[in-house]
């Protein structure tokens, strides 16, 4: 487990200085990054089968005891989530190799190196069985994602990257504040003693720390009111830069909301969690629909779809954890998948923009049915992994008699659809754009591009399929965080 | 073998998609294989009675698994769905020309549509009726947008899939409480439920149902459908998915049978339907809308039969099922035939086609007349059982419904006899283009099956019969009746089909001049969806508004909000003052420094206070023992106001202004965030649960990491993942940093572009 470990962090790093190191020679420098974060995903489903036949593994980092070290956790949940994380990168890091000789492509000498770093942030953050190395985990996916979104230095990247860096650097401040606070009440930042001590704190600081972590992680995950820097900074990025945010960054906030607030037993802030929630899917969704880009129209989705997730969290129970972390899973590649294919349509016809699209199903068969079957997860329709995601947290939600909650995920369900329409008939349908494709990239750039979509589609087909043991993970590694013992045992013993 | 069938359809799918793409004939011939197939399949079936379940299991913890049950309702609806699927597909592969555009998605969706009907006809779980529920919305809509180029197309196309999927979602949470209150997601193990979550089932179901199929109000879907081509109206908007409501109505009405509100809400919407939609086939000149408008009165009718709910009305809706499928399907690919040999469908253009277009009129004749229910045709036979079904009712039942329905048939008739003279009677001789065969072979099966049915009626109630027993055992009694002798049913028909007879010819008589009936609900749909979106654009203009302060003053309010539960929480008793009287002078001059901070005008002295502020907080963690900190707190301040006052030069002096009430709201979530803070601090530090392991710490440091200074072991060996982690952090700011600096101009990026 150690290599593995290793292997998802170190290796990731390692790869980003050699990726550094070698600016000179193109291929020594996209060898060592792609190796980096292939390694990295490899060991991820390493991680997977041991756990999920040996169970979960707790690694003292520097054989400190807990109270005092670094405890790095790969309990279910860690390593459900981590694999899809990790091949969602590598899917666009390939997807990548084919965008970047072209204009909309990022500039290759950064990307590599950053997404390695991005990686191993993400694995980090993932892991981490402690407050504060989450902090850290934070700010390396901060600044790696802050260079990648304004390294091309174009005017409107730098403009909205301040939006994001600020509000986000804002966010860290009060994650700082609220390390302090836990600490104060606490005497201590590891999460399974948090789980320990938290529940033992008047009501008060308890619920304070509640909130303030749900403000915290909130900020990254893009909850309603804090959401605003996400819609405007992730349409101006390079697109396979935002699908690797889209895919990943928001999701890393519920992450660590839906480890810290179960495990710290934090069901009394399940109505606020159920409001926060609701309002989120709803003005997610209807963001999208007052959107004319493609781009913006999935940014805003990214939005909508973190309430489903919330909304499985705030109930508090198995069921509606179950329900969102099944969700999580399944919105990871889906949602990158939709912005991959935002960006072939972007390759194809030098707009992402809907009033200057049109006409792809009949010039571009293919992307339209890569487009379709993503659209329709995100809308919930079945076959798809979105439906099954969908159904296990709205029934979760008439389990726990949660109406209204339950009435606003199926409006913002409603809405997806109109939204999902929107970019349908704009870009699918009709006539084609009289300008024609300003594409500059080759056949090989192409096919490059599309198989790694094809690729990634592929892997939202084979979570559908294995949804049924994908929910039972799921469930598993609910439980766990619902029954805090498991965790605390794990890491203190 | 249902796996085999299906699988069969998948690769269809794929095969036509693929072979579709030189021809749009081949990948239609293609397409038609599977149905075919099915259609074989499904008719062996009939001879040996069977009741076979398949299942596999998707998604265990959901009691979420495709589940088929092949029983005698299984297979009359397969043979409907797959027989006429296959003779569509034949009767397109002469609609369209070879070399049509959209070979390589026409033929697939169409076949991806026989696929998700054929999946809900045989579901036996609340789930698979779902998947494939859903699944023909969108190949519904994937359908009727195949012209895409037009806008109506488009925007008929999203009207559809938006007020079917609506239904998709009741119907998700109508399931959803149904599998709830009755323990099973097994449709055939439904037991009858009651309490107020039935109700609220109830009608989602059926607000599901009307979506599907049509029902007043949520018709308007329908004849905006009808911008498909021909045989995508003919297989998908009479035949087989607007059937799809009446399927789920009539397998769930067992269950909803103690629910007060089940049976009013269906007559309601089944009674308004049958005679708004019948009205509506009288007004319009399209041909094709008014056989649209004649499924949604059709349609009504069956809801009407269904809400009834006596073993003889189930066993009428069925067999008019049955029939309309048929007829209606016939009627359609009629219409189509004539739209492409004469270019039109407007039945004030058409007209003397009884000798251009003998076998299409023949075909239409039969149908037409099996439609308005005259003897010696299949829907004769079907439309006596529904009149016989009513006649049966009692009291204010029989007035109320028997008078609809007798009502409906008569209009029926009318619009029946109308359809037939509009299309083929006197008139201007329209111009025909020759024969295509791959047209007229369908047409003539399907004409000739509303014969044959009722030269076989015993066959088809052999069919038919069990099919309904297995809705309502109580249904076994009733059969379809060749001639019923003169029972005040047959009488009543047969006045039915006089009075009809007589209207239908005055109506079609006296139509010149008038023009198309305007859509009003289909516009007011259409104006709701841009109302949404309308309202949309104002609350994201309003919310996402671009201001960067503004989102800093409600996250930092939001924030200060959030402390609020640690006010309760504060023990002033715990509160120390101070631990060394320094802390007050350099306190004091923090605060003094930052509030300073916010009042200066010029970005010097912004630097210059924030650098006091810096400089007072390492004087109190040099009072704490931290002299370490202290230090380098005290080198970070300095190199950040040298940092500044370097960068100061590019920028202009002062700040720009800032307007009186809103520097007054920035100044107040300033201090509020001030406050949230100190008061989460203090709360949080007067009752911990557990103290610092200062004395672990200590020693650990010593004994293990073998280092004096705390602060450095915890640094790199303690905690030295988090410090690797911030030394990247530093790495990746100081490359972009540099990829800032070398980056080309803006301009010139935007010329490369």
């Amino acid at each position: 487990m150690n290599t593995l470990i290793t292997m998802t962090i170190i290796g990731p790093l390692l790869a980003a200085a050699a990726g550094m190191a070698f600016r000179r020679s193109a291929r020594l420098r996209d060898i060592s990054t792609l190796t980096g974060v292939a390694s990295a995903a490899i060991a991820s489903f390493g991680m997977l089968w041991q756990v999920s036949s040996n169970g979960a593994t707790a690694v003292r980092v520097g054989a400190w005891n807990p109270e005092l070290g670094i405890v790095l956790v790969v309990d279910l949940f860690a390593a459900l989530v981590l694999p899809v994380a990790l091949s969602v990168i590598l899917v666009v890091e390939i997807f990548a190799f084919g965008q970047r000789r072209t204009a909309w492509g990022a500039n290759p000498e950064l990307t590599g190196p950053l997404l390695s770093v991005l990686t191993a942030g993400v694995s980090l953050a993932i892991l981490t069985g402690d407050l504060f190395t989450l902090f850290v985990a934070f700010e390396l996916i901060l600044v790696s994602s802050y260079v990648l979104l304004t390294h091309q230095g174009q005017r409107e990247q730098i403009r909205s990257g301040m939006t994001y860096v600020v509000m986000n650097l804002l966010a860290s401040t009060l994650f700082l504040f609220g390390l302090a606070i836990v600490y104060a009440a606490t005497g201590t930042v590891n999460i399974a003693l948090l789980a320990e001590r938290i529940p033992d704190l008047s009501e008060g600081v308890r619920i304070g720390i509640g909130m303030w972590f749900l403000v915290v992680f909130g900020t990254k995950a893009a909850l309603f009111p804090l959401f605003s820097w996400l819609p405007d900074s992730y349409p101006t990025a390079p697109t396979t830069i935002t699908a690797v945010f889209a895919g990943l960054l928001t999701k890393i906030g519920i992450y660590a909301m839906i480890r810290f607030h179960t495990l710290t037993g934090m069901d009394d802030l399940g109505p606020v969690l159920l409001i926060v929630a609701g309002i989120t899917m709803l003005v997610g969704a209807l963001g999208a629909l007052a959107q004319n880009d493609i781009k913006r129209i999935l940014s805003f989705h990214v939005i909508s779809q973190i309430g489903y997730m919330l909304m499985g969290l705030g109930l508090f129970s198995v069921a509606g954890t179950t329900g969102a972390i099944l969700f999580l899973v399944h919105h990871m590649p889906v949602k990158t998948v939709l912005f991959l294919v935002g960006g072939l349509i972007e390759n194809h016809q030098g707009t992402s923009a809907l009033d200057r699209s049109g006409g792809l199903v009949r010039s571009r068969p293919l992307i339209a049915f890569l487009f379709a079957i993503p659209a329709l997860s995100l809308a919930g329709l079945p076959p798809f992994s979105g439906f099954v995601a969908k159904l296990a947290v709205i029934d979760a939600g008439v389990e726990g008699l949660s109406t209204s909650i339950v009435v606003c995920a199926l409006v913002a369900g409603i809405l997806t659809l109109l939204s999902m329409t929107k970019i349908w008939l704009g870009a699918f349908w009709g006539p084609s754009p009289e300008t024609g494709s300003s594409t500059t990239s080759t056949a090989l750039n192409r096919k490059i591009m599309t198989g790694a979509t094809m690729l990634a589609v592929g892997g939202t087909l084979t979570i559908s399929l294995f949804a049924g043991s994908i929910f039972d993970l799921s469930q598993e590694a609910a439980i766990q965080l619902i029954n805090e013992d498991s965790y605390i045992t794990l890491v203190l013993s | 073998m249902i796996w085999v069938l299906l699988a069969a359809h998948i690769v269809g799918i794929f095969a036509a998609s693929y072979s579709g793409r030189s021809s749009m004939r081949t990948g239609l011939l293609v397409a038609a294989i599977a149905p075919a197939l099915t259609t074989a399949w499904a008719t062996t079936q009939l001879l040996k009675p069977n009741d076979t379940v398949y299942e596999m299991v998707w998604v265990q913890g959901l009691d979420l698994s495709l589940r088929f049950r092949v029983d005698s309702l299984a297979i009359l609806m397969t043979i409907l769905v797959s027989g006429i699927g296959a003779l569509v597909f034949v009767y397109a592969s002469g609609y369209f020309k070879p070399s049509a555009d959209g070979g390589s998605h026409f033929p697939a969706s169409l076949l991806l549509f026989s696929f998700s009907m054929l999946g809900l006809v045989l579901a036996d779980s609340i789930w698979t009726l779902f998947i494939f529920w859903e699944l023909t919305s969108v190949s519904s809509f994937l359908l009727v947008g195949f012209k895409n180029l037009d806008v109506d197309v488009r925007i008929a196309a999203r009207r559809a899939l938006l007020i079917t999927g609506g239904g998709g979602l009741a119907l998700l949470a109508g399931f959803l409480i149904l599998a709830d209150a009755s323990n099973t997601t097994v449709l055939s193990n439904l037991e009858p439920i009651s309490g107020p979550n039935a109700g609220i089932a109830a009608a989602l179901l059926m607000f599901a149902a009307a979506t599907k199929s049509a029902q007043m109000p949520f018709h308007i879907w329908l004849p905006g459908a009808m911008a498909a081509p021909t045989p995508v109206s003919a297989y998908l908007h009479s035949a087989t998915m607007v059937k799809a409501g009446i399927l789920l109505l009539a397998s769930t009405s067992a269950t909803f049978e103690d629910v007060a509100i089940w049976k009013p809400l269906g007559l309601t919407l089944g009674i308004s339907t049958m005679l708004w939609g019948a009205f509506g086939a009288l007004r319009h000149r399209d041909a094709k809308l008014i056989l649209a408008w004649g499924t949604i009165s059709q349609l009504g009718l069956l809801v009407t039969l269904l809400s009834v709910g006596t073993p003889k009305a189930t066993f009428a809706a069925m067999s008019l099922l049955t029939a309309h499928a048929v007829f209606k399907a016939a009627l359609f690919i009629t219409v189509g035939e004539i739209d492409i040999r004469t270019g039109t469908r407007d039945i004030y253009e058409l007209g003397g086609l009884t000798k251009s277009m003998p076998i299409t009129f023949a075909v239409a004749a039969i149908s037409a007349a099996s439609m308005a229910g005259v003897p010696l045709l299949l829907g004769f036979a079907a439309k006596e059982a529904a009149i016989e079904a009513v006649l049966d009712l009692k009291g204010t039942e029989l007035w109320l419904v028997g008078g609809a329905v007798i009502g409906g048939a008569v209009m029926t008739v009318a619009y029946s006899l109308r359809f037939v003279l509009g299309v083929f009677g006197p008139g201007p001789q329209t111009s025909v283009s020759p024969r295509r065969s791959a047209m007229t072979v369908p047409a003539v099966a399907l004409g000739a099956a509303s014969i044959a049915g009722y030269i076989f009626l015993g066959s088809v109630n052999s069919i038919v019969g069990p099919a309904v027993v297995e809705l309502d055992e109580k249904a076994n009694v009733y059969s379809l009746l060749r001639w019923p002798g003169f029972t005040p049913g047959l009488l009543t028909s047969l006045s039915v089909v006089i009075v009809g007879f007589l209207i239908g010819y005055s109506v079609s008589t006296r139509t010149e001049g008038a023009n198309a009936p305007t859509a009003i609900g289909a516009s007011f749909a259409d104006r709701s969806i841009n109302e949404v979106l309308t309202f949309a654009r104002e609350l994201i203009g309003r919310i996402q508004h671009g201001s960067l302060p503004v989102y800093l003053a409600t996250m930092m309010t939001t924030a200060s909000l959030a402390a609020t539960p640690f006010v309760t929480a504060i023990d002033p008793d715990s509160l120390r003052r101070w631990d060394h009287v320094l802390q007050i002078p350099l306190g004091f001059g923090v605060v003094a420094s930052a509030v300073a901070g916010a009042f200066v005008t010029t970005r010097l002295s912004a630097a210059l206070t924030l650098g006091a502020v810096g400089i007072g907080v390492s004087g109190l963690f040099a009072l704490h023992g931290a002299p370490d900190l202290a230090l380098t707190q005290l080198l970070v301040e300095t190199v950040v106001v040298v940092g500044f006052v370097i960068g100061l030069g590019r920028l202009s002096r002062r700040f720009p202004p800032v307007g009186g009430a809103w520097h007054a709201t920035r100044m107040a979530v300033a201090v509020l965030g001030g406050i949230a803070v100190m008061v989460a601090l203090i709360a949080s530090a007067s009752d911990p649960t557990g103290l610092p392991p200062v004395a672990a710490l200590s020693e650990g440091a010593v004994e293990q990491g073998g280092g004096k200074n705390i602060v450095n072991v915890i640094l790199t060996d303690i905690r030295a993942l988090d410090t690797l982690g911030e030394v990247v952090v530093l790495a990746t700011v100081a490359i972009g940093i540099m990829a800032l600096a070398k980056s080309p101009k803006p301009e010139g990026r935007k010329a490369a572009q």
